[in-house]
């Protein structure tokens, strides 16, 4: 521990990736830190034997079973967002699942680890929509390529990732820590089919192995990056934290902060947490970092008010827990005339990105198209069954589902509106007496634009593959990437944070983690969260 | 015979194999017979023999099936449906008094609706590996789910993976080895 002033230099609320990250820098660098999660510990194997003994397993390609599930502990104290935690207010469901056990949710990621697009960075000017950052990507690139290290990205070099099939795209200062992984069949067949379409194909850089890194091993194929992947190929939060921990960094798990508290001069000067026993406990720092994801963080900071801070901490603009994004998405269901084989591999690696970037963000939203590649036979053979197919016909029409079958989903870039947003409830407890929060969430018009604009491409996919349609779900699919929630800005009248993710009323606390991101483009956020995290350790590090 | 044992041994779906027949966890028709005595036998013996069961659920999914399952798949599914062990002796005897050879002959002609529903419930749990409503489903299998082995060799079981790069080239289906 540090001086007997501060129990640590540093205290972290949450020990996800972001948490995770920033913990083993600054234990590296000889500072001493506490991390804080409001969950238990998990280990894999546990994870692993809970889902292969459960009766009704998550899927993503279901998203009705999304509800249910999950192989992870849902405790009083913390409970699972797959239950009735989340409180929906909005006319759309935001249905969102994160994990509060140490690690955090990238136990359960697909792990897409996306870099965004040069002009992601500058969404208003360019086209007039939602905000700018107030950085650029030129000045996050470096953060990037340590956070791909980090967390071991493989990826395919050269490809265009703006999707127009041309040079290689966004400007990369270091080749992929690894090369990508091996297409599947039907990845392979599929980009020849679909590029007769001016389709361009992409394998989405992710954070599954393809040779060691460090204690991983190479992906196996096991196709099932969520909910966990049994052999740790696949990165998640807890290396970090293991690491973190290794360098002397101390996790207390089970320990949920309900209280931030700050002086009259703004510094924060300690935070108040709970154990599953509603003892209370309170611990001071130099600085703090919170890091509890886009749902958990902002409620509590709207939980810790005061005389001097009656609408909570950081939140003089009255724009923490507003600006809730996603990738608010659709999918359909294709039956093709020759047999593709999804699920073989990894859950997920092919994209489309035609519609990722250019004028038309005037006036429908930046999109990705993917397909699934989860092992469908569960859910093709309830689906028989429940039709009556019985005998021979059982086995031959999973055969035939199986091999063509197809998802494909698509994810909008969604805007910060800030009548989006996370409150904690003033009706609803969890069982230690703590507000769950509440959800206001809304789509706006340009969204359904984008929706109009991503049909189209569905009908030319279906004509391309020479496909029937069998379904098209355009209600508003959640795909788990919370972002807005503590915006970042120059303006401390519009914004959380600054540009180095400090708040603007507190001057030793950091925000880490997606919430942040003044726009969400269209892929995954993690790697976005991860190069910023990197980027507050330094500041840290060097301030402490 | 130590039937967790047994389980544990059981690690993969597979076909007809020459250990499987050795141990003799599976069976090949209605005339075949579990050795040991079992502690769910009693529950069992008020309808049907377990070697009954084992081979009527034999016929209804056209293949050799698990002893150890068989007894946790009938007690599952009496459990929830009180006429089950009435059926499943009604079904057996339908099978035999009709000569039926294939699953696909009985489905042709089946006309009792509650028959075919118990059939139905036990192609169901034999496939699904899993009996009863999402609220109070039990999973009695997850890798010997009998649903798995239609694909098997080109699609895995979640979790049991084939090691780095095993796939890429075009799926080919194999035959399976079935009764």
């Amino acid at each position: 521990m540090s001086s007997a002033e501060f129990d640590a230099d540093v205290v972290i609320i949450g020990s996800g990736v972001m948490g995770g990250l920033i913990a083993t820098e600054l234990a590296k660098a000889n500072k001493s830190v506490i991390v804080l999660e409001a969950g238990p510990r998990v280990n894999r194997r546990d994870i692993v034997e809970t889902f292969r003994n459960a009766p009704v397993k998550l899927s993503l390609a279901n998203a009705k079973l999304q509800g249910a599930g999950s192989p992870y502990p849902s405790l009083p104290h913390a409970p699972s967002t797959y239950g009735d935690y989340l409180q929906q207010v909005g006319p759309v469901k935001y249905n969102t699942s994160y994990l509060r056990v140490v690690g955090g949710t990238t136990w359960h990621f697909g792990s897409s680890l996306w870099r965004m697009l040069p002009n992601d960075f500058r969404l208003k000017s360019l086209y007039g929509r939602g905000r700018d950052w107030p950085i650029s990507y030129d000045e996050l690139e470096p953060f990037y390529a340590r956070a791909e290290t980090e967390l071991g990205v493989s990826g395919v070099d050269g490809q265009d990732e703006s999707g127009q099939g041309g040079k290689a795209w966004p400007p990369r200062s270091i080749p992929y820590p690894m090369e990508g992984l091996k297409p599947s069949y039907m990845f392979k067949r599929l980009s020849e089919m679909l590029s007769k379409g001016g389709y361009n194909p992409i394998l989405e850089p992710n954070g599954r192995a393809t040779r060691p890194y460090g204690k991983r091993p190479p992906c196996a194929g096991n196709n099932n990056c969520n909910p966990v992947c049994p052999i740790a190929a696949k990165y998640d939060g807890s290396m970090h934290i293991d690491e973190a921990e290794r360098h002397g960094a101390k996790v207390l798990d089970n320990s949920v902060v309900y209280k931030i508290e700050s002086g009259d001069d703004g510094k924060i000067t300690a935070i108040w947490y709970m154990r599953p026993d509603k003892s209370q406990h309170k611990l001071t720092a130099k600085t703090f970092v919170l890091a509890a994801y886009g749902i958990e963080s902002p409620k509590l900071l709207l939980m810790s008010t005061s005389d001097k801070y009656p609408n909570g901490i950081a939140n003089s603009s009255d724009q923490v827990g507003r600006n809730l994004m996603d990738h608010t998405g659709i999918s359909m269901n294709v039956m093709t005339k020759e047999d593709m084989w999804p699920g073989e591999g990894p859950t997920q690696l092919l994209v489309y990105l035609n519609s990722r970037d250019g004028a038309f963000r005037k006036d429908y939203p930046s999109y990705k198209i993917k397909v699934r590649n989860t092992v469908p036979t569960s859910q093709i053979t309830s689906g028989l069954i429940a039709k009556g197919v019985l005998g021979s016909k059982l086995d031959e029409g999973i055969r035939l589902q199986s091999a063509r079958s197809l998802n494909w989903a698509v994810d909008f870039e969604t805007l910060p509106l800030p009548e989006n947003r996370v409150t904690p409830s003033k009706t609803k407890f969890d069982a230690i007496g703590l507000p769950v929060p509440e959800i206001y969430y809304s789509v706006p018009e340009y969204w359904h634009a984008g929706k109009a604009k991503a049909l189209e491409d569905f009908q030319q996919f279906a004509k391309l593959l020479d496909a029937d349609i069998l379904s098209t779900d355009v209600g508003f699919q959640n795909r788990q990437h919370i972002m807005g929630t503590t915006i970042m800005g120059d303006d401390p009248k519009d914004s959380v944070v600054d540009r180095d993710c400090r708040t603007h009323d507190h001057p030793n606390l950091f925000i880490a983690g997606t919430s942040v991101m003044p726009s969400a483009s269209c892929v995954n956020p993690t790697l976005t969260g991860a190069a910023l995290s990197l980027r507050i350790a330094d500041v840290v590090v060097k301030e402490v | 015979m130590n039937h967790t044992q047994s389980l544990i041994q059981d690690d993969a779906p597979r076909g007809l194999s020459r250990r499987n027949l050795l141990r003799g966890s599976v069976t090949l028709g209605l005339a075949t017979l579990v050795g040991a005595a079992l502690p769910w036998q009693s529950v069992m013996a008020a309808a049907a023999s377990d070697a009954d069961f084992v081979a009527l659920s034999s016929f209804l999914v056209s293949r050799p099936v698990n002893s150890v399952l068989a007894a946790r798949y009938y007690q599952a599914l009496d459990k929830r449906a009180p006429n089950f062990s009435t059926n499943v002796v009604a079904l057996q005897q339908l099978i035999a008094a009709q000569g039926y050879k294939h699953v696909d002959e009985y489905l042709a002609q089946a006309s009792d609706a509650s028959l075919k529903a118990t059939a139905t419930s036990i192609i169901s749990a034999w496939y699904l590996g899993i009996v009863g409503e999402p609220v109070d489903a039990e999973l009695i299998a997850y890798s010997q789910a009998m649903m798995y082995q239609p694909t098997h060799g080109i699609l895995i079981i979640p979790t049991y993976g084939g090691g780095p790069a095993t796939w890429g080239p075009k799926p080919v289906i194999k035959q399976e080895t079935r009764v």
